[in-house]
């Protein structure tokens, strides 16, 4: 009796919450391609159809936006990727020898850039970037996504890197392989899955952020969200085109999420002698 | 194959002395066992001639090549770690063929030589396996076949048999020893086990604080150990201290303030402050009031099977003893002790 009660529950609130998540998510859907869509009948629209996407790539600023969007995910990616892998390589296999103050120091720094609030730090660059000239620059909107994906990267590929036992690096120089070959052939097979994590959360948060690029890129640089807003607070509303730009964000977002999801199923790392 | 030189060699690790080897020479094709209790810096010595640790002042020479300046992947000293360290991501074939890969050998020359190492190492199955399916003793032996694919000219190893269960390690302790034999590789091995260097060895290098406190054939130190802590370490159990008489021979006593007079093998001036090391095995339980011999109190018998363990009591000493199984001994019975001179160590007692 007292098993099925705590079944009823758990059911109950993986329901409620699974509501909560595809309700907001299904409107978006069906907005985006509703034609038709009366007031008198709230429930279903009347017609459905693929005019207002298609409407998106007849638009020249939005093509742009959706360009803009998906160009500062992956220059974001890419340098984010470039920045910490050597970073994380030394933190979690040379420094590991002088553990202590260096790990400390990244596990305090990594976490502080994920509590801030990104409006304040928007501000702050504000005024440095008004007088570097990165106001309105792709640079600009990079360097500013970067100040919160870089934390995270770094925190995921240190992770992955402490994970390697230094053993192995010994053990495949003493057998005659030069670090490149090392880097090559044990490392980077042993910590692809945290780089892709890093690169992945690097994309889809530069993806969807919001208030550093409508603070220091617009109206020069546009991204989809920027647009969203416009049509659901701007002066031409429009929620029907602000849904088909935003399957543009959560299509990507929920392919990348599966990715990962998969990834990490499979993911075992295994310690040394086991 | 070649020989190793150790000169001045000294290393530390903050505040701590990990090596202090001012002359060592491992002859060309000699089995060398470096042993002593963790931390006394045989492992930092192994890894010093794998240049896996650099030392701070010295040379390390590979016949009349000092190595110091070069890297690990270039000395040709294959090493077999404790952990073993297989490479997870890679099948056994992969991990053995390794050297030979980072080397660029052909394939079919890295196939055939695998197949060889893993004859060696009587596992001809298990190429395609990943090492996690292995078991701990298969995985010591891939480990083995790893080392031997690249054709080291020395072979180290480093506790190679600590993680494996104690029936398994002594049968694969002797099936080392062949091998290592039929190879006729220089080889240093690192343990902390007595016996295993015992077995495994044609040297035993004793540390204890960065330093070699005895160096000799393995019968030779664990019969003469040249100090307490190597006696100690060679299992001696008990530690009477006295004065030493005139040396006779190789023979000398030790006297205690008491007057208990123990004979044993030792060469110290007569009179020196001298520790009298005794085993278990090297003290007898004779019946009590034997003439000559020290009266004591049986304190326990213990029946283990094939012998008893027995504790004495001799004044205010406690000594431990063997004797044969099933041989009656009680808790407070009284007897003599009848000490074999050949197997009690006399030394110096030094601070």
């Amino acid at each position: 009796m007292r098993r099925e009660g705590w079944n009823v529950w758990a059911a109950g609130i993986v329901g409620l919450a699974i509501v909560l998540i595809l309700v907001p998510l299904g409107l978006v859907f069906l907005y985006a391609f509703a034609t038709k869509w009366f007031a008198s009948s709230p429930w279903w629209p009347q017609e459905m159809g693929t005019k207002w996407l298609l409407s998106i790539f007849e638009t020249e600023n939005l093509v742009n936006a959706l360009l803009n969007s998906y160009l500062l995910a992956a220059l974001t990616t890419v340098a984010t990727l470039a920045l910490t892998f050597p970073a994380a390589y030394v933190l979690g296999t040379r420094a590991r020898q002088a553990a202590g103050w260096p790990g400390r120091a990244i596990e305090t720094f990594s976490n502080l850039p994920l509590a801030f609030p990104t409006i304040t730090v928007a501000l702050g660059l504000l005024w440095l970037y008004r007088s570097t000239g990165l106001t309105n620059t792709y640079l600009g909107i990079v360097l500013a996504h970067m100040i919160m994906a870089v934390p995270y990267a770094l925190r995921a590929m240190v992770g992955a890197f402490l994970m390697v036992p230094p053993e192995y690096e010994e053990a495949a120089r003493n057998l005659g392989a030069s670090r490149l070959q090392v880097m090559r052939r044990i490392y980077l097979p042993l910590v692809w899955r945290g780089v892709l994590a890093a690169g992945i959360f690097a994309f889809s948060w530069s993806l969807n952020e919001f208030v550093l690029v409508l603070m220091l890129g617009f109206p020069d640089v546009e991204t989809i969200p920027i647009q969203i807003y416009q049509f659901v607070g701007g002066y031409y509303l429009h929620p029907q085109k602000a849904a088909v730009l935003g399957l543009f964000l959560l299509i990507p977002a929920l392919a990348l999420m599966y990715g990962v999801e998969r990834l990490l199923k499979g993911a075992s790392v295994v310690p040394a002698g086991a | 194959m070649t020989s190793i030189t150790f000169t001045g060699i000294r290393t530390r690790f903050g505040e701590t002395l990990a090596n202090d080897i001012p002359a060592l020479t491992i002859p060309s094709g000699e089995i060398v066992c470096f042993v002593g209790p963790s931390g006394c810096g045989k492992t930092t010595a192994l890894r010093t001639i794998a240049g896996l640790v650099m030392q701070d002042s010295g040379d390390i020479a590979f016949g009349d090549r000092v190595v110091n300046d070069v890297p690990p992947e270039a000395r040709n000293a294959a090493m077999v770690f404790q952990n073993y360290a297989l490479f997870p991501h890679m099948t056994v074939a992969q991990n053995v063929g390794f050297g030979l890969s980072v080397r660029g050998r052909p394939a079919g020359e890295i196939a055939a030589k695998v197949a060889e190492m893993l004859e060696v190492v009587q596992l001809p199955q298990v190429g395609e396996r990943y090492p996690r399916q292995l078991s701990g003793g298969q995985q010591q032996r891939i480990a083995v076949a790893r080392a031997l694919a690249t054709e080291p000219d020395i072979l180290l190893f480093d506790e190679p048999l600590s993680n494996l269960d104690a029936k398994l390690r002594e049968g694969l302790r002797f099936e080392l020893r062949q091998l290592l034999e039929r190879l006729g590789v220089t080889t240093v091995y690192v343990t902390h086990d007595q016996t295993e260097a015992m077995v495994i060895g044609d040297r035993m290098l004793v540390m204890n604080g960065g330093r070699i406190v005895q160096d000799g054939r393995p019968a030779e130190v664990y019969r003469r150990p040249v100090n307490r802590f190597v006696a100690d370490f060679l299992g001696a159990s008990d530690v009477i201290a006295g004065t030493a008489t005139a040396p006779m021979g190789e023979r000398q006593a030790v006297v205690t303030p008491e007057g208990l007079r123990i004979e044993g093998l030792g060469s110290l001036a007569e009179g020196a402050p001298a520790l009298a090391c005794l085993r278990p095995s090297g003290v007898e339980i004779a019946p009590a009031g034997t003439a000559g011999l020290p009266a004591v109190e049986i304190l326990s018998a213990t029946d283990l099977g094939d012998r008893s363990e027995v504790l004495l009591a001799v004044g205010r000493h406690r000594i431990r003893a063997q004797s044969g199984a099933r041989a009656g001994l009680a808790a407070g019975q009284q007897a003599a002790m009848r000490i074999d001179p050949e197997r009690c160590i006399i030394v110096g007692d030094e601070p």
